[in-house]
């Protein structure tokens, strides 16, 4: 009798090691930090995460604070670093495929507008003009006087690429990096579903236009509807297009990118496109629907939503409907 | 009376009682635990990454925190949003109501975060 007691009792304890055993083979680490003048979030799952975590977060920093440099540094006074020159090349290359409209030599007009600083102004055509001269620049090093740099439109992206490439060599399931506009959305979920990502509702702020459903990708959104500033009457966004040195004028109000993680530089891709398709309009959205190897989800003003993404589901609640 | 030879049973009566207490513990604490997960939202507000409050959205007020002068939290129908700031940016103003779980309302001068926490059910990430 009371050895089937222990019997019993030793398989439960046996099944309850297991079951915990089982869960901690893998651990989970997650951490918050602010970078990119922005609120971030990494959670990391696999072997050695807290150290995955760590390395993550200390990329993250670094960058952050390269980048954060250039605000007010002429390019040439800059301090050599590696990231500089490689997230110049890369958005340069992008310039060649996709033109100028965003562009990482525009620190000059950024200043200029003086917009997410504390007092944004509206120069004159003249000043826009000056600073404007500044813009062209093929190759890095190839600094004028009085040029400066502004990786604002791409750092995140560059950042998420840099964290996808620390990733890919350690033995990380999966990996959720959030730097609020731009995300990677790393390996796999152990459950086997897609990653799922709640894109903001622009127009009300609460709640969201809709849930994209994806496997492993890097996604950005672009959108002029939180920082913006008001003058003489006229809402100006932070978004500068740089053809023609002024805030965006667009009707759209959102635009969503995503990426396949395994796109090289899929991070910067995203970031620099959401902006680009940003400042286009709804005018040249087709083009961008139509394309295989990214997926778009673009909100207008008016509510009307355009969806290249298969799994993308709109909330009709917030009383968005499909265009068109 | 009948178990005169109960020795010999592989499980007996006692055993029975004790498997099924087991896992009625077992249950009672999933349930337990499953239920803290579900509960009613909850917005986390933090100052450089140190949690100030947790607050519940089922109930309307306006908070401050003495650790936090000039910024003024408003709950109202179950949403949370920040109504007054003087940090100058006003983005996170700007932001307005927010109510479900992954949302967030951040400001960057003072590096407050309103995140919503609680509902088992959301996006793995949010874009803003």
């Amino acid at each position: 009798m009371l050895k089937t007691v222990l019997t019993a009792a030793e398989l439960l304890a046996v099944a309850a090691a297991a079951v915990s055993l089982c869960s901690c083979g893998s651990e989970t680490a997650s951490s918050r930090d602010f970078v990119f003048d922005t609120y971030s979030s990494v959670s990391v799952s696999g072997r050695d995460a807290e150290d995955v975590l760590q390395s993550v977060g200390n990329t993250l920093e670094e960058l952050s604070r390269a980048f954060e440099l250039c605000y007010g540094t002429e390019a040439a006074e800059l301090p050599d670093n590696e990231a500089y020159r490689d997230c110049f090349d890369k958005t340069k290359a992008l310039n060649e495929v996709y033109g100028d409209s965003v562009n990482v030599a525009c620190g000059a007009l950024t200043e200029l507008w003086g917009i997410s600083t504390p007092n944004p102004r509206v120069p004159t055509d003249g000043e826009i003009a000056d600073a404007m001269g500044n813009i062209t620049c093929k190759r890095y090093g190839d600094f004028s006087d009085g040029m400066k740099l502004d990786f604002g439109a791409v750092a995140k992206g560059y950042a998420c690429d840099r964290a996808y490439e620390l990733l890919e060599s350690t033995e990380t399931e999966y990996a959720v990096v959030s730097l609020s506009s731009t995300t990677l959305l790393y390996g796999e979920k152990p459950d086997g579903t897609d990653f799922k990502i709640g894109v903001t509702d622009p127009l009300s702020g609460d709640g969201y236009v809709g849930i994209i459903s994806t496997e492993a990708a890097f996604a950005s959104t672009s959108g002029g509807y939180e920082r913006y500033f008001e003058a003489q009457g006229e809402r100006y966004c932070h978004i500068l297009d740089m053809n023609t040195g002024r805030p965006a004028e667009t009707d759209l109000v959102s635009v969503t990118v995503v990426v396949p993680a395994d796109t090289p530089n899929g991070g910067i891709m995203s970031d620099f496109l959401a902006t680009l398709i940003y400042i286009g309009g709804s005018e040249e959205l087709d083009k961008w629907l139509d394309r295989k190897d990214i997926e778009v989800v673009a909100v207008r003003e008016d509510g009307a939503v355009y969806s290249s993404c298969k799994g993308f589901e709109l909330d009709e609640s917030g009383g968005y409907y499909y265009g068109e | 009376m009948e178990n005169k030879d109960g020795g010999r049973k592989l499980i007996c009566k006692r055993d029975i009682f004790i498997i099924v207490s087991l896992i009625a513990v077992f249950c009672a604490a999933f349930a337990l635990w499953r239920k803290t997960g579900d509960s009613a939202l909850t917005a986390v507000i933090t100052a450089d990454k140190d949690v100030i409050d947790r607050i519940d959205l089922d109930k309307d007020c306006d908070i401050e925190y003495p650790e936090l002068p000039g910024v003024v939290f408003r709950v109202e129908n179950g949403t949370v949003r920040i109504c007054e700031n003087d940090c100058g940016d006003l983005t996170c103003v700007r932001t307005g109501a927010i109510s479900r779980k992954g949302e967030a309302i951040i400001c960057m001068p003072k590096k407050i975060v309103v995140e919503i926490k609680g509902e088992s059910e959301g996006p793995d990430v949010v874009l803003r």
